[in-house]
């Protein structure tokens, strides 16, 4: 058996395969931080809410965090931010480990795990070589046999199996965008850039007066990427904050593609991640890239299947592959 | 420090310099002027130029070859100082003057000589150096191989959680089951990284060897 792990600072999704389907299993990769009391304990209990006791605190895991948080009027915590673990969460390691263990499950024999890493992001000093060894630890200890990929090549390898794994690979996630131009397999370029939709949060809840997690919402529920928006509104500011993001990337991957000497073949571009889900924002992609133009031929312009899942089916053929 | 302490004796020197400058104006001094009072005038001046030069050297470090032609310069200006002491003002006269101000000539030449010539010296040296680097630096990239670092192995130990878990201790989360076989994808990224796939060239270089091709079978067809 094999697994594939996709570790993003909004969510953490497993993926494996069950008979005839692949089956991903998603948890936020958040938690909200209470103060113990019997009364708080016994009606999480009654709830079926997943929680851990620590001390005098007890700590409500993944997506039942963001259910209380607004019950219990406390704002969520998370362990990653910018794509990497936090590293001003002193909880961040518990935490990580134990939603992981929750996700993976226990491992059936020696169980290959692909775990999805951030490459270097050119527009910040953070560095994901901690991070990486430190999921890889942590996996290694639940007795998986660990692996890291980039998150834009697990892009490329569930997408572009029919175009020999060449082209390019985007996952626009919540602390970063990570990008990768493979070509057969093999990535001759891959850079991560420290913007996504956190950024776009945070930035239009400054614009507007709101809460992030107001922002955030709006732009899970009912944002359509279009220019023609209403001055003033949030969708306006969302629109403006988006499209200076995708200026950004596709400024970045020309200047990127400049630097090497790609191959003379024909590159498609395949867009991931929960901050590519809003509608329209692929045309919005494909009107930045004729306008910037990049220096290789583009074929097509395309969303990926799911683009939440996207990462963790890359891993798992990774995963796959190693196995075999 | 070496920076600093001949940085010191340049200001030395330049102060010596200014001090005789300000005493000729001061005493207003003359042929006629009393002979103590030029005596010591210009015997500041006399010692801070050559001083001045020495801190100057120091300062930039030219010692490696300028150190003989600097003692030299020194000692000639000092002798020229010491004999137009003892000669001022009873023998102050033809040729005494010339000889003592040809010897303080001569010093300041070997002082600004030596400077020079070691100037030159160390232009023609860093030009040798870049061009023996260059030579070295291609040697370099062209037989030293990629370095590739090992990567660490990581073993976690057990963080100390003293956590009691609540309900539903197995697997949680949102799961969503899609009929999907990625083995297809999996074979398929084997056979890529075994080169057995090929990748479609661009459009235009299609367009152009159709071009060629249909160009060919023409001429063959007149012919």
């Amino acid at each position: 058996m094999a697994k594939g792990l996709d570790v993003g600072t909004m969510n953490i999704v497993c993926s494996e395969m069950e008979g005839d389907n692949v089956v991903f299993v998603q948890q936020r990769n958040a938690f909200l931080e209470l103060d113990y009391s019997d009364l708080t304990r016994m009606m999480l209990d009654n709830a079926k809410v997943q929680y851990i006791v620590r001390g005098d605190k007890i700590y409500v895991l993944g997506d039942d965090a963001l259910k209380f948080a607004t019950v219990f009027k406390k704002s969520v915590r998370r362990p990653m931010k910018s794509g990497i673990l936090s590293p001003e969460e002193k909880e961040a390691l518990p935490i990580i480990k134990l939603i992981l263990e929750r996700v993976l499950g226990s491992p059936n024999g020696e169980e290959v795990v692909c775990i999805s890493s951030p490459a270097t992001p050119i527009d910040s000093d953070i560095e994901p070589t901690y991070h990486r060894k430190t999921l890889e630890a942590l996996v290694k200890k639940l007795g998986y046999k660990p692996f890291t990929i980039d998150e834009g090549l697990a892009v490329i390898y569930s997408e572009l199996a029919d175009n020999s794994f060449t082209g390019i690979g985007i996952s626009f996630g919540a602390g970063l965008t990570n990008v990768t131009v493979a070509y057969f397999a093999a990535p001759i370029v891959s850079f991560s850039i420290a913007r996504g939709g956190d950024w776009i949060d945070e930035n239009t809840a400054k614009a507007t007066g709101m809460s992030k997690e107001q922002v955030c919402a709006i732009k899970e529920s009912r944002f359509e990427l279009k220019y023609e928006v209403e001055l003033g509104s949030v969708e306006g500011a969302l629109a403006i904050y988006y499209d200076y993001l995708l200026t950004y990337v596709i400024e970045n991957l020309r200047r990127k593609l400049a630097e090497v000497s790609p191959p003379q073949v024909e590159f498609p571009i395949v867009l991931a991640g929960g901050t590519a889900k809003p509608r329209g924002f692929k045309e919005a992609f494909e009107e930045k890239v004729s306008k910037v133009g990049l220096p290789v031929e583009i074929s097509t312009i395309r969303m990926a299947r799911d683009p939440i899942f996207s990462v963790a089916r890359g891993c798992l053929i990774a995963a796959k592959t190693k196995e075999s | 420090m070496k920076y600093f302490r001949y940085s010191l004796v340049f200001s030395f020197g330049l102060g010596l310099i200014l001090l005789g400058l300000a005493f000729i104006i001061h005493f207003q001094l003359h042929y006629g002027s009393n002979p103590f009072l030029v005596k010591f005038t210009f015997t500041l001046i006399g010692l801070g130029v050559p001083i001045a030069l020495h801190g100057v050297s120091g300062m930039l470090g030219y010692f490696r070859y300028s150190k003989v032609a600097g003692v030299v310069g020194l000692t000639l200006c000092l002798t020229a100082i010491v004999l137009f002491l003892i000669l001022y003002p009873k023998d102050w006269y033809y040729p005494n003057v010339t000889f003592v101000a040809t010897l303080y000539a001569f010093g300041l030449i070997s002082l600004f000589g030596g400077l020079f010539g070691e100037v030159v010296q160390r232009i023609v040296e860093s030009r040798a150096e870049e061009k023996r680097r260059e030579s070295l630096d291609f040697e370099e990239v062209k037989f030293v191989e990629p370095v590739e670092v090992p990567e660490s192995e990581i073993v976690a130990k057990d963080f100390d959680y003293n956590v009691e878990f609540g309900p539903l201790g197995e697997r949680i989360g949102k799961v969503v089951k899609v009929k999907d076989n990625v083995d297809y994808d999996a074979d398929m990224l084997n056979r890529v990284k075994d080169g057995k796939r090929e990748v479609k060239v661009k459009d235009d270089e299609i367009s152009e060897i159709s071009r060629i091709l249909k160009d060919m079978e023409s001429r063959m067809k007149k012919d």
